[in-house]
């Protein structure tokens, strides 16, 4: 939490383009949530969490509004989405897929091949950033899949969860939060 | 075969160029349409290959009307609402829930309305009856809440009234006579709030920037509830308080009719509300009294020369009022002001003055539209750089 209250304020110190970094505020967040994972605010599986959470989102978008509460919001809010995400994907024929297009959903961690991680990672930076990862925010996403695949089983529940928690790495990051 | 390298060099440096520039292109139409709607785009998105195009031939006006544009209207939904909520409430707060106000601010915008119907305006913007939502009243806000609640579209969705603004009052001054801005602005009080309201918030001059900065101010209109005498000493009020009051309370009396009682807007024709001509202790006899709707602009001198008014500075009636503020170089710039801090995140510096001020004229030029207003702020240098070798306007 410290680290990434310290990368925003940095970043913004030396940000020197005409317009201000700021946060999204608590209308942009969930709608660039809703836009990247196509499930509307009014979703029931959703739309409980941002009235939730809505009160400890930023109000003006200033980036001195991060906050702890700001961050487990999003991290509640994120955790919504993407469930919801990896459900609606789930019964899908890959190429129909808004996201996950090389997962088998039936398969477990096995199939994160440094090929598929490569793909997943370029498709999921493309919804989330509008552009693929950097070499050292590949190696940061990467790491999380390691860590998260890490000792567990074989089973295809495991896959859904890697997902979840990838997803919910990228709707946190600090590149998807900055307005 | 010299020339062959030198062909296939300039083919490979044109390409690298080529597509060196196409990138910086794509990079800026992404974050134009962020600017514009407060959401990134959608990864492929139709709307953007149009924007590249656009931007590709120097046309980033038309970039930016087509990311307003766009199947999600989030132009509507975010930046708009954004711009407006924090329009209807003492502090300015952007989470105030939808209101009338908010829907007058984003209907004008979308039909291309001359933005100084927002002061002057007799209409009034609502969700369509087969929504089913509670009719709009005076008395309660229960119609904007539900629109908001129901997840109702504030692009599609949003009709305007064939009644103007109230059926059962005989004045309409745009926001200065929604329910809205007199639930902020009159409630209780001594309606000084109205008028100290539409100052910062359609001028952008606080109390403190708009307040005689020297120069003697008439204090004809300062009403009876000010103390002239304060623990003894006269001083004060000739030094302090008469150079905000000397202003207000002679541009208070347009709003003399105006109230807001058990939770409605009311309007009493012939009739004065009790709080316009308070009598506290330490009141003074000789003060002014509020008999009607009267009302001189003196916030001419020093500072207050910037706000450049134009047509008549006395008057009589809200709806007047409202037209000097509307029609003033210092309500333009304040939209521009206002544009400039909700679309580029920052508000702009003293030291863009000029930019500001050139804006305001395009405004005025375009006919005083919103919707041209956030496109040039969002293509303005400014407030994000065009990519090198792109070009339109500045």
């Amino acid at each position: 939490m410290k680290k990434t209250i310290a990368s925003v304020v940095l970043l913004c110190a030396g940000y020197a383009q005409a317009t201000s970094l700021g946060l999204k505020n608590f209308r942009e967040y969930p709608a660039a949530l809703s836009l990247v994972t196509r499930i509307p605010q009014s979703h029931p599986a959703v739309a409980p969490a941002i009235k939730k959470v809505s009160a400890q989102l930023p109000l003006k978008g200033l980036v001195e509004e991060m906050s702890s509460p700001f961050m487990l919001s999003i991290t509640e809010l994120s955790g919504a989405y993407c469930n919801q995400l990896i459900l609606n994907e789930t019964p899908k024929p890959n190429a129909e897929r808004v996201m996950f297009r090389n997962i088998d959903f039936t398969t477990g961690v096995k199939q994160f091949t440094p090929a598929v991680r490569t793909a997943l990672l370029n498709e999921m930076a493309e919804s989330f950033w509008g552009h693929a990862p950097n070499e050292d925010e590949a190696a940061t996403m990467q790491k999380a899949i390691d860590e998260t695949i890490s000792g567990v089983s074989t089973s295809a529940t495991e896959t859904v969860n890697v997902l979840k928690s990838l997803c919910s790495n990228f709707a946190t990051s600090l590149e998807f939060i900055v307005d | 075969m010299g020339w062959i390298k030198i062909f296939l060099l300039c083919v490979v440096s044109f390409s690298a160029f080529a597509n060196d520039a196409d990138e910086k292109i794509h990079q800026y139409a992404k974050k134009l349409f962020q600017r514009v709607t407060g959401v990134p785009p959608a990864p492929q998105s139709s709307t953007l290959t149009r924007m590249e195009m656009l931007i590709a031939q120097g046309k980033r006006l038309e970039a930016a009307e087509v990311a307003m544009n766009d199947s999600e209207k989030n132009f509507y939904s975010i930046r708009l609402r954004n711009f407006a909520a924090p329009m209807t409430n003492v502090e300015e707060s952007p989470s105030e829930p939808f209101n009338d106000l908010q829907a007058l601010v984003l209907g004008i915008a979308r039909d291309d309305l001359d933005a100084r119907l927002l002061l002057t305006g007799d209409l009034r913007y609502q969700g369509y009856p087969s929504l089913g939502l509670p009719p709009p009243s005076r008395k309660d806000n229960a119609h904007y809440a539900e629109f908001e609640t129901s997840g109702a579209n504030y692009w599609r969705d949003l009709m305007r009234s064939p009644q103007g603004q109230w059926e059962d009052i005989d004045v309409a001054a745009g926001a200065l006579t929604t329910r809205a801005w007199a639930k902020a602005f009159y409630s209780a009080g001594t309606n000084r709030r109205g008028f100290q309201y539409t100052m910062q918030i359609f001028l952008c001059a606080t109390k403190e920037q708009w307040k005689s900065a020297g120069s003697f101010i008439p204090d004809h209109f300062v009403r009876r509830d000010v103390n002239r005498n304060i623990g003894g000493d006269p001083s004060q009020y000739q030094n302090d308080c008469r150079r905000c009051h000397g202003i207000m309370d002679a541009m208070g009396g347009a709003f003399a009719h105006l109230d807001y009682v058990d939770n409605a807007i009311i309007y009493t024709p012939n009739e004065i509300p009790a709080k316009m001509n308070n009598t506290p202790e330490g009141w003074f006899p000789e003060g002014y009294v509020t008999r009607d709707d009267t009302w001189v602009n003196y916030a001419l001198y020093d500072q207050n020369a910037a706000f450049g008014w134009r047509g008549p500075l006395t008057g009589r009636g809200i709806k007047k009022f409202g037209e000097m503020i509307a029609n003033s170089k210092g309500f333009s710039q304040c939209m521009v002001k206002r544009t400039f801090k909700e679309v580029c995140n920052r508000p702009a510096e003293v030291s863009e003055m000029n930019e500001i001020i050139s804006l305001a004229d395009k405004f005025e030029t375009s006919g005083y539209k919103l919707k041209k207003l956030f496109a040039m702020v969002a293509t303005h240098n400014n407030c994000m750089a065009a990519p090198q070798g792109v070009g339109g306007r500045k």
